[in-house]
Order: structure tokens, then C-alpha cells, then sequence
């Protein structure tokens, strides 16, 4: 049957994330129970940091959270001054590192483009047309944010 | 610095050896010394000799003279060989006795020394004063030659008179330099024969010493070999060493030639070794790491994660000719010898069976594609009926992501999720196995079991759904496979199937309460127990229940007919033996009667065993004994409706997962009906429920509207 | 006192290096988010050590640490990245980094790094 959506794959996503955590220290984060999205209409919060994949796999991955969330992560991280350009820049190195995380377990035929980072506006989210993506929710304190594994 | 740090190994061998060189030095040094000094007594003692011989020759001189005087004759030839003689005798004695030079045999000059001995310096002083006059005389016999007979006579006394005893006097010199000779002669011997000695010890104590040591570092060197050979003949890991030129050392272990074929790898270079395994850009950045390694400025700790060879999947020629795809993973360490990067350890491990392992875990996962028999079923489906039901399939389905995605409080909440899933998909296969789609009820089947895995994991996490939601998506994938075949066969259908089939409106197609599908199962599931029934069916009253109460009540009687073939209808052999008819009867009936719509199912099979009930209900630690015990009749019959219980001894697709009955008792709910059971051990089993007519109006007004 | 620079593209990064706790015996002499940066900074800055990141705009990490080693020979460089191609990684470290720590990171792990690039 299907095999556009791979469990090691996913859970290279969910590892790579619950470790960006655990490396701030953050390490009440958990993982809430996957589901199916319609790629036709993505989900996004505040700020999303889209990561392009190509060679043997095609599609994205993206993780998109809220601010208050990232506010907090840089907080956490002894950032104090919560700009847009921080927030930008941290959604992006969380997506960008947990793709290259997925790299590293899939090898050089896992290409991944450098980070997109949108902020707000879902309609510049384009994924894969007509394929079901996985959503991983994640929540730290209450502070939900999600990853998207939308491969073909 | 190479001698200081080898010093120590070898000092005792270098004392050894610098000892028998100074032993050798010092005996030739005085070998020289004494050996000079015997040559010089050997002369002292020749010229002591001749002193002798000359004291005679003199007086002989003397008296010859005299009598050719006598004689008349000139005498001269006497005369001129007495006073020569004279001459040397003197001359050698003064020598003798303070050193000076004298002539020797030939006439030479040479240089005598002064005696030394006691015994000689007593005799030359002696001789001396016995010498000292007569020299004087013959002295003034030279002055006054012809002149002096009473002189020569005189002298003539003299000689005579003192002969004997200068002759006895120069005897005596010659034995004591002669006595001296032999005495250093002697020591000489003496020194020689004990240095050759001590030379001679110092060689065995070199050569036992030595041998010694060198046999046990022999013995301790063979021993680390034969060790090292041991190791390397039974570690599993391939070892061997690379030196600065990636060329492999003469020593690896057994094991490399088990994993990259019999051969000899010394002084292979690591390309060739892997030539054909790993190629182009993988065998550059090899290197390149490897490279690194042997960089001292990079930290080996701190490049472990760059290995590219960590996990690699090769193609290895075999004995048979045939070639084996294996998976290899390369470390590489430094091996340092003072202080410096000496050489590569690489370790080699086939972790082919791990790799396969996890590969066949994932293939299990993944499953099977359409068969040409499932396609064969949906062919013979009316396409009405199966496209209504992969609508329905596929809303369930959603259901069950809704599900999943609803935020939940673990672990209740993810235990209400489980439940809620497990509902939704039992139903589903109990629809696709009436349906005979096999394909799906196996999906389904498969569904189920990790449901019910994920009910046993004790501290349910989210992440632990993630193989469920990939295996929803892979049913909503074979759903989606199966509308595109079912729209396919629409297509191929007559054209009147059409037209009736258009007759239908709604959009949510329902399923007639229809016996064929449940006829169907309760054959098939017969079949596989190995039992014989005949299912008779009366179902003309279900018109009046809505559409979504037929699905309720098509999937309820499906549940109960399963339950009936499982759990009631017994083997023909036992039948037999209890006086029935071999082959089991169950009936279906839907009727109405006063206060509503009844729906039964009843089969002549052994009844429900209260005390097997009670016992499984207590074994499955859903209540205590005493609780059971307290329980009335319909009460523990009533057991079977409740979730997770089951009495089959083993789950397969038809019963004993305990959901069935759960499903019905959830389905009744839904339709605000009542369940019950008329039970007579090994008689019959009657499970019925009523849908008051309260629903059945509502749901006829809600048609017509 | 060990003077440190930081290359990376991302400030968060950049920060959270310089913020690492335990690292008493470092100062951060200076920052760069790209590698051009990277070489003007070490220039007047002279670190003891630097941590680059490879993937940057304008100019990369395996095409600055070349021109920063022979710069600052004296420096140890510590590659910082997300693990995305090997190849690139081993290159970097041939052209003259000494060591490679994969993002995301620990403070522990940055330290112990840090430690061991220092170790002669």
C-alpha cells in the first residue's frame, strides 16, 4: 500500500524536535497523538518555518508555532530581547535543524532546502497538492505547536 | 635520546661488553710492559753471561801474554786481547752497577740499566771492589808497557788470586738476572692466564645471561603473538590496521576474510579492498575522513558523527560464484605510538541481520497490495452497495482521525480514544467481512491488534499512536485505491444498473438489512471454525427503520450472527453426541410487536455457561469474585456486552476480541433499545433487542421531512 | 583567557553559544553571521578559537575556514552544524577546522568541545 509516509522518517521529525527541546532544557515537552491532514488546507500559527525536501523523497516539513511559544523558547534560551527578526530566526533553526537531523538518517539522496520562514498568512504554506500529510502536535506548557511531514 | 630510552633495556650487556674490553686493554697494556722488560733482562742476563765469559778471557789474556813474553815472543795479540777484554769487562760491570751504555755481541751500542735486586747490587758492589784494583794495575801495565815484568807478574797473582771468585761473582749476577727474568716471565704468564679467565667467565655470564634473557622476551613476544593470532582468529569484528598510506597491515583478524572474501589483504591498499563496494564520492570522503584521523590538529572525539561508513550496504562476491548483499559498518580509531598517530584501527562489523531485522519490521508494516481475487469480489458487488460502503468506510475512517486529533488528557483520555477507535473500526470489518472484502476486513483486523497493543502499553505516550495514524492513512490509501476500481466498474455496469441505482437520492447511501452478505459471513466463519449451520432469515419488517438504523441494525445482527457461530453453534461431532442434528441452526428474525421493532438472533447451539462466564470475567479482572458472586443471572449474561470481554480462547477476525458485543450494546444504546437474552444451557441461545416505537416514529417523521 | 569567535547565521545561535554557562576561561572577542564577516572580524580579533557554522549566505563555512586557518593560525576551529552532508562536513575539517559538534546541542556538549579542541 502507501508508503509516502514513513514511520522511521516521522520519527527521525519527532526525535530531532523533542531533542531541540531537551537541548534547552525544556524537557516537559510532549508529543501528542499524530493525525491525518488534507494537504489542501495546512495549518499554521503564528510563525512557521517551512524546510523544502527533494531527491529520493519530494515535499516539506514544516513546524509552525505560535508566538507566545518561540517568545518563550527564547526566553528559555536567556534571549531577552523577543523581536520578530528573533522570532523568524528561531522558527527557522528549528525547522532547519530538524531536517538536517532527517539528513543525517537518511542520507545525501534527503535534500533539504534552507528554511522559509512565513509569518501568519497560510496561504504562502503550499504543500504537496492531494496527499495526506502527518501532523505531530506538540505542546510545552500549554503552548501547542505542530510539526507537518508532508511528503510524496 | 634513542640511547637513553634503549639504555636501560641493554645497559647490562653494554657493561658486559665494555668490561671485556678494558680486560683485554689492561692485559695487552702490560703484556707490552712486561714482555719490554723481559726483553731487557734477557739482555742483562746475556751481557752478565759474557761478564763471566770475560773475567777468563782476560786472564787467559793475561797468562798467554805472560808466557810469550817469557818466550821471547812480542806477546803483542795476548796483549792486545787482554786489554780489550778488560776494557768491556769494565765497561759492562760499571754499567751494571749505575747504568750506562756498553757494546753488545755485535758491537752495537747499547743501554744497560743499573740492577735493581738486592742480591745483584750486593754482587756488583762486590765485584767491584775486588775489580776496582786490579783495573788499576792493568791500567798502569798499559802505561808502562815492557816495562813492568814484576807489574805483570804482580797482576798474574792478582787474576789468579781473585779468579775463581769474580767468576763465582759474575755467576752469581747472571743467575739473579736470570732468576728475575723468570719471575716476571712468570707474572706475565700469571696476568694472562687469569685475564683470559676472567675474559673467558665474562663471555658465558654474556652468553647465559643473555641466552636467558632473550629466550624469556623470545617466549613473552611469542606468547603476545600467539595471543594477538588467537584474537584475530576468533573476533567477530573484522580488524585490521591502515598505515599514513591507507595500506593494510600484514595482521588482521580471521573475520576480514569471512566478510570480503579469502585473500591476502597485506599491503592492500584500503581502496582496493573496498573497490566495487564502495564507490565514486563515498570512497573519497572515506579517505578524506580517514585523512583526518591521521591529522593530529583534528580531535578524534570530535568527528565520530562524520563517519561515512557507518551503515553501508554492499554487494559481496561469494564461494559459490553468487554475490550477497550485506550490511557493513566501519569504525576507525587512531592508534597512538609515542604520543604520535602510528596507524587506523578499522573494525568491521556484518551487521547485515540487524539491518534486515529492522527491514523486515518495516515490510510487515507495510501491506499488501490488491490482490486479483479482492478485485474478482468487488466485481461481483453491486456497485451501489460498495460504493455506499467505501463512503461510509472512509467517514469512519475520518471518524477515527477526528478521534485521534481531539485533545485528549493522557492516560484516561487516550484509553477513551483507544475505545472509541477500536468501536468504529470493529464495526467497519464487521461490514467489509459481510461484504466478503476481505482486503478491508484484514486492514481492519490489523488496525485492531495495534489498538489493542497500544491498550496494553503501560504510560501511553502521543508518539506512540504514530504507527496507527500511518496505518489509518494507509487504510484511507486502500479506500481510496478501491473507489477508483469501484467507479471503474460503475462505468462497466448495464445501463439500467444505472438508472436504479440513480433512483437513490440521498447522499449517504444506506445498506438494506440484507441477508446475503450475513448469510455469506456466517458460511465463511462457519467454514473456518469448522462447523456446519444453516442460517434461516426473516427480515421483512426492517422497512421501517431509518437508514441510519438499518446500518445500526445490519451491523448489530452481523455481530450477533458472528457471536452465534463462534461462541454457540457447537462442533458436529458434539452435537452429535448430545442428540442433535449435526449441522446447527440459527435463526434471524426481525419483527414487530407492540412496543417496537424486535431484532433476534438464535442459535441451538450450547447456551451461555454462567460459571464460565463468571470465571472469565474474574480471570480477565473485571470484577472480584464476590462481586460476580453477588451478580444475578441476566447480570452475568449480561457480561458479554461489556468491553473487553470475550470468552474465545484466542482472537482471530471473527470474535473473541470482546468488541462485538460492545458494539452492539453501543449500537442498541444509540437507538435507546433494550437487550435480551433467553438462554438454555446446551439448548439454545436467544440474544434479541427491542427499538421502541418512540424511535422508529421519530425516525419515520425525520423521513418524511 | 581564551578568546572565542562565533560564526553563525542564526543571532540565536550566535547568542546562545556566548551565553554558555561554564565557559569561565572563555571571552567571545567577536561575532560574524557570514563567513566574509567571519574573516574581517578575525582579523582584528584574533580568536583562540572559533566556532563556524557551515551552511551561510554570502560566503560558507568550508569556503571561510581556510582563509580564517591561515589567518589565525594559532586558532582551533569548531564546526557547528546541523548534520546534513557528510561530505561537506569532512571537507571543512580538511581544510583546516579541528573539530565537528552536531546542532542541536547541549551546554555540556558545546563545553566538552570546546574542552577538547583547547587539549593540545
Amino acid at each position: 500500500m502507501s508508503k509516502n509516509l514513513e514511520q522511521d522518517t516521522i520519527e527521525v521529525f519527532i526525535n530531532s524536535l523533542a531533542h531541540f527541546y531537551q537541548q534547552l532544557g525544556l524537557d516537559e515537552v510532549e508529543i501528542g497523538v499524530p493525525y491525518l491532514l488534507d494537504s489542501n488546507h495546512p495549518i499554521v500559527e503564528d510563525y512557521t518555518g517551512i524546510i523544502g525536501i527533494s531527491g529520493r523523497r519530494k515535499g516539506c516539513v514544516y513546524y509552525t508555532c505560535p508566538q507566545a511559544l518561540l517568545s518563550y523558547i527564547l526566553l528559555a534560551m536567556g534571549e531577552k530581547d523577543v523581536t520578530t527578526d528573533h522570532l523568524c530566526d528561531l522558527v527557522g533553526e528549528i525547522a532547519n535543524t530538524i531536517a538536517g537531523n532527517a539528513r543525517q538518517a537518511f542520507g545525501a539522496e534527503f535534500m533539504i532546502s534552507v528554511p522559509v520562514v512565513i509569518k501568519g498568512e497560510p496561504e504562502k504554506v503550499s504543500l504537496p497538492k492531494n496527499t495526506r500529510c502527518v501532523v505531530i502536535p506538540t505542546k510545552w506548557k500549554f503552548y501547542q505547536s505542530i510539526i507537518v511531514v508532508a511528503l510524496e | 635520546m634513542f640511547f637513553a630510552r634503549n639504555f636501560g633495556k641493554y645497559r647490562a650487556i653494554v657493561i658486559s661488553v665494555a668490561m671485556f674490553i678494558i680486560l683485554d686493554l689492561g692485559v695487552l697494556g702490560l703484556n707490552f710492559y712486561i714482555s719490554s722488560q723481559i726483553a731487557s733482562d734477557a739482555v742483562n742476563v746475556n751481557l752478565a753471561g759474557r761478564q763471566r765469559m770475560l773475567s777468563q778471557k782476560s786472564v787467559k789474556a793475561l797468562l798467554d801474554y805472560q808466557n810469550d813474553l817469557a818466550q821471547g815472543a812480542s806477546g803483542a795479540d795476548a796483549y792486545q786481547e787482554m786489554l780489550s777484554s778488560v776494557a768491556l769487562f769494565d765497561r759492562t760491570l760499571q754499567a751494571f752497577h749505575s747504568g750506562g751504555y756498553t757494546s753488545d755481541a755485535t758491537g752495537q751500542e747499547i743501554f744497560l740499566a743499573a740492577v735493581e735486586t738486592p742480591i745483584s747490587i750486593a754482587v756488583v758492589e762486590e765485584s767491584l771492589a775486588i775489580w776496582k784494583p786490579i783495573r788499576r794495575d792493568f791500567s798502569r801495565l798499559e802505561r808502562e808497557s815492557n816495562s813492568g815484568r814484576p807489574l805483570l807478574s804482580h797482576l798474574v797473582d792478582i787474576a789468579k788470586q781473585n779468579n775463581l771468585t769474580l767468576l763465582k761473582l759474575m755467576n752469581d749476577l747472571t743467575n739473579d738476572l736470570e732468576s728475575v727474568a723468570k719471575q716476571k716471565s712468570d707474572t706475565l704468564r700469571w696476568i694472562q692466564a687469569s685475564a683470559i679467565t676472567l675474559a673467558i667467565l665474562n663471555f658465558f655470564l654474556i652468553l647465559f645471561h643473555f641466552i636467558g634473557q632473550l629466550r624469556s622476551s623470545d617466549a613473552v613476544a611469542e606468547f603476545a603473538r600467539k595471543e594477538t593470532q588467537e584474537i584475530l582468529l576468533t573476533v567477530r569484528e573484522g580488524l585490521l590496521l591502515l598505515d599514513s598510506n591507507l595500506i593494510i597491515g600484514s595482521q588482521y583478524s580471521e573475520s576480514v576474510k569471512a566478510i570480503f572474501g579469502d585473500r591476502d589483504f597485506a599491503g592492500m591498499s584500503f581502496r582496493s579492498l573496498l573497490h566495487n563496494l564502495v564507490v565514486g564520492q563515498d570512497m573519497t570522503t572515506t579517505e578524506e575522513y580517514i585523512k583526518l584521523l591521521l591529522n593530529e590538529q583534528v580531535k578524534e572525539n570530535l568527528i565520530g558523527s562524520l563517519n561515512p561508513l557507518s551503515d553501508v550496504e554492499v554487494s559481496l562476491p561469494q564461494a559459490n560464484g553468487g554475490y550477497a548483499v550485506k550490511h557493513l559498518s566501519f569504525r576507525f580509531n587512531r592508534t597512538i605510538e609515542d604520543g604520535k598517530i602510528s596507524h587506523i584501527l578499522v573494525t568491521v562489523l556484518d551487521i547485515t541481520e540487524t539491518v534486515a531485522l529492522r527491514q523486515s519490521l518495516e515490510a510487515a508494516r507495510n501491506q499488501q497490495g490488491l490482490h486479483t481475487d479482492a478485485l474478482k469480489k468487488l466485481a461481483h458487488l453491486d456497485s451501489t452497495t460498495l460504493s455506499a460502503f467505501l463512503s461510509r468506510t472512509e467517514q469512519d475512517l475520518h471518524a477515527i482521525n477526528d478521534t485521534l486529533k481531539d485533545e485528549a488528557a493522557e492516560p484516561q483520555g487516550y484509553n477513551a480514544k483507544l475505545q472509541n477507535c477500536l468501536r468504529i473500526v470493529h464495526r467497519v470489518k464487521g461490514d467489509a467481512g459481510a461484504l466478503d472484502l476481505l482486503q478491508i476486513a484484514t486492514a481492519a483486523h490489523h488496525f485492531e491488534d495495534q489498538l489493542q497493543i497500544l491498550q496494553k502499553t503501560e504510560g501511553l505516550q502521543g508518539s506512540d499512536f504514530l504507527p496507527l495514524t500511518l496505518s489509518l492513512n494507509d487504510f484511507l490509501q486502500l479506500i481510496a485505491e478501491l473507489r477508483e476500481i469501484s467507479d471503474l466498474l460503475q462505468n462497466l455496469q448495464p445501463v439500467q444498473v444505472v438508472a436504479e441505482s440513480g433512483a437513490v437520492t440521498t447522499e449517504q447511501i444506506p445498506l438494506p438489512l440484507d441477508e446475503q452478505p450475513i448469510m455469506r459471513l456466517a458460511k465463511r466463519i462457519a467454514q473456518e471454525n469448522d462447523k456446519a449451520i444453516s442460517v434461516t432469515f426473516d427480515a421483512e419488517e426492517a422497512a421501517v427503520l431509518s437508514a441510519e438504523q438499518r446500518i445500526l441494525v445490519q451491523a448489530s445482527v452481523i455481530q450477533l450472527v458472528r457471536n452465534a457461530v463462534v461462541h454457540g453453534v457447537e462442533s458436529a461431532e458434539v452435537r452429535l453426541l448430545a442428540g442433535k442434528p449435526p449441522t446447527g441452526t440459527i435463526d434471524v428474525r426481525v419483527s414487530l410487536e407492540a412496543d417496537g421493532l424486535r431484532v433476534s438472533v438464535r442459535d441451538d447451539g450450547q447456551g451461555l455457561n454462567l460459571k464460565r462466564l463468571r470465571e472469565q470475567a474474574e480471570a480477565k479482572g473485571l470484577y472480584s469474585r464476590e462481586v460476580l458472586d453477588g451478580f444475578s443471572r441476566t447480570r452475568v449474561m449480561g457480561l458479554i456486552f461489556e468491553p473487553g470481554f470475550s470468552t474465545a480462547a484466542e482472537a482471530n477476525e471473527h470474535a473473541g476480541r470482546g468488541i462485538g458485543m460492545d458494539l452492539v450494546r453501543t449500537n442498541v444504546n444509540k437507538m435507546k433499545g433494550r437487550i435480551r437474552i433467553s438462554n438454555q444451557p446446551r439448548r439454545y441461545c436467544e440474544i434479541s433487542f427491542l427499538i421502541p416505537t418512540s424511535q422508529l416514529e421519530d425516525s419515520l417523521v425525520a423521513e418524511a421531512v | 583567557m581564551k578568546r572565542l569567535m562565533i560564526v553563525d547565521d542564526s543571532m540565536v545561535i550566535r547568542r546562545r553559544i556566548s551565553r554558555t554557562h561554564g565557559l569561565d576561561g572563555y571571552a567571545v572577542v567577536g561575532t560574524a553571521e557570514d563567513g566574509i564577516n567571519a574573516i574581517e572580524v578575525a582579523r582584528e580579533t584574533q580568536p583562540d578559537m572559533i566556532t563556524i557554522d557551515l551552511t551561510m549566505p554570502n560566503m560558507d563555512g568550508p569556503e571561510a575556514i581556510p582563509v580564517l586557518a591561515s589567518l589565525c593560525p594559532q586558532a582551533r576551529i569548531l564546526v557547528v552544524s546541523a548534520l546534513s552532508d557528510k561530505a561537506t562536513a569532512i571537507g571543512a575539517l580538511a581544510s583546516g577546522a579541528h573539530g565537528f559538534l552536531c546542532k542541536p546541542f547541549t551546554d555540556q556538549e558545546l563545553r566538552d568541545a570546546l574542552l577538547e579542541l583547547a587539549q593540545d
